[in-house]
């Protein structure tokens, strides 16, 4: 089973008297692997909570699954807030997340925890205390559970800002892939050289759609500079829509 | 193809839960009550009967209480003396509604008579006020005691039966009770 089309139709998203998303339309293809982009405050995460059906939004968001019925959606936060003190192996956390018996009761042993936690480099270290852990291998714990079980679609929220070199290059080779399996990635990301090399299909997102299309193409520096300017341009944007 | 449309993040759905659960809890409550209503307790009273508590005015519940108690008292003195006591002596005691105090003057100011039927006496008083208190007669048997009322100041008709009462428009003093009584 392939990943899921995602379209987002004059989505928009009202915080108290802040609007976060004005009028967003966005078509997300099949098995592609498709970045948002945009300044801190832009609207991509809360674009990822509506989408993950968390926030209060306006307009329509439809997931297009090829088979019967909807498939395995998987989330990579861009944090967890935990306390550090906490006695919990990586194990426990991942039981937490990813299976259905209590986690009390210890890991399930159907479920190959292990097998994930090697595709992230992080094989052995399932009895580590999670809370004694790096930034970085925090990051890669959290890339694992989203492994489990296969995801059809996969939502990353600036998974590469935590990650060193090591972790970077497994993240490249996972996004591989899971590219290669079919499965649709919505990629939420900072580093745009990063997604100019390894995104399919790029959004610029900064309360409304600013642009659409190849990364290649759309990542000139003039659009870069209007997406991160203070004051976006409205009539740039419909410019460069049409 | 499946589509799955996001729903928005919210209340709404529980609100409407909870609003069904409270209208099927109210609309099973209205129904429970509907059905299990108690039925009207208070049947009309008979046309020779009167309630103490609705029917009478403020003189004549006290002349009705005063009377409930001197006939236990009337009973008592029957069976020490061997007979029955009259209206003067009962007076001579004080015992009320037979003294002649300024009580008894305002509640009527009845006169009170003496009638003796066999085992059964009888304590007549003509009021002198029927506005303020009707006449009243007190029967007094083995069993109990009887107290009759009319609104007019006339004498009771000898002997006073239950069916010569009744003709006359003389009308029993009875005690219901129904939901309203609440001592």
């Amino acid at each position: 089973m392939t990943g899921p089309a995602i379209l987002f139709d004059a989505v928009d998203l009202t915080l108290g008297r802040t609007v976060i998303l004005d009028g967003v339309s966005l078509r997300v293809a099949a098995g592609t692997v498709h970045a948002l982009v945009g300044p801190n405050g832009g609207g991509k995460s809360s674009l990822i909570r509506a989408l993950l059906g968390q926030a209060p939004h306006r307009g329509t968001i439809r997931l297009d699954w090829p088979g019967d019925g909807p498939g395995t959606v998987a989330y990579v936060p861009q944090s967890v807030e935990f306390d550090r003190g906490l006695p919990l192996t990586v194990e426990d956390f991942l039981a937490v997340l990813c299976q259905r018996r209590p986690a009390f009761l210890g890991p399930d042993r159907r479920i190959n925890y292990g097998a994930a936690l090697d595709r992230v480099g992080m094989a052995g270290k399932a009895r580590r205390r999670f809370g004694a852990l790096s930034g970085g291998e925090r990051q890669r714990v959290l890339l694992a559970q989203a492994l489990i079980p296969a995801p059809d679609l996969i939502v990353l929220d600036e998974p590469m800002t935590a990650l060193d070199e090591a972790g970077i290059a497994i993240f490249k080779t996972l996004l591989a892939e899971l590219s290669a399996a079919g499965t649709t990635i919505l990629w939420v990301e900072h580093d745009l050289a990063q997604v100019r090399r390894l995104a399919t299909r790029v959004t610029g997102l900064n309360r409304r759609v600013l642009f659409d299309g190849h990364p290649m193409e759309m990542l000139s520096p003039e659009r870069v500079f209007d997406l991160f300017s203070a004051v976006p341009r409205r009539a740039g944007a419909e410019r460069i829509a049409s | 193809m499946h589509h799955q449309i996001v729903r928005r993040a919210g209340a709404e759905r529980e609100t409407l839960w909870v609003l069904l659960a409270a209208g099927v809890i109210l609309a099973s409550a209205t129904l429970a009550v509907g059905l299990r209503a108690a039925p009207d307790a208070e049947a009309p009273l008979a046309a020779h009967l009167i309630d103490s508590r609705t029917g009478l005015t403020a003189a004549e519940q006290g002349l009705y209480a005063d009377l409930k108690a001197a006939g236990e008292e009337i009973v008592a003195l029957r069976t020490a003396a061997g007979r029955a006591p009259t209206p003067e002596e009962l007076a001579a005691e004080a015992l009320p509604p037979f003294a002649a105090d300024p009580s008894a003057a305002a509640r009527g100011g009845h006169t009170w008579t003496f009638a003796e039927t066999g085992h059964e006496i009888a304590y007549a008083g003509v009021s002198a006020a029927p506005e303020l208190a009707g006449s009243l007669v007190l029967r007094l048997d083995g069993h109990g005691a009887d107290i009759w009322l009319k609104r007019a100041a006339e004498a009771p008709p000898a002997p006073p039966e239950d069916a010569a009462l009744s003709a006359a428009g003389w009308k029993r003093i009875v005690s219901t009770f129904t939901a309203g009584v609440n001592r």
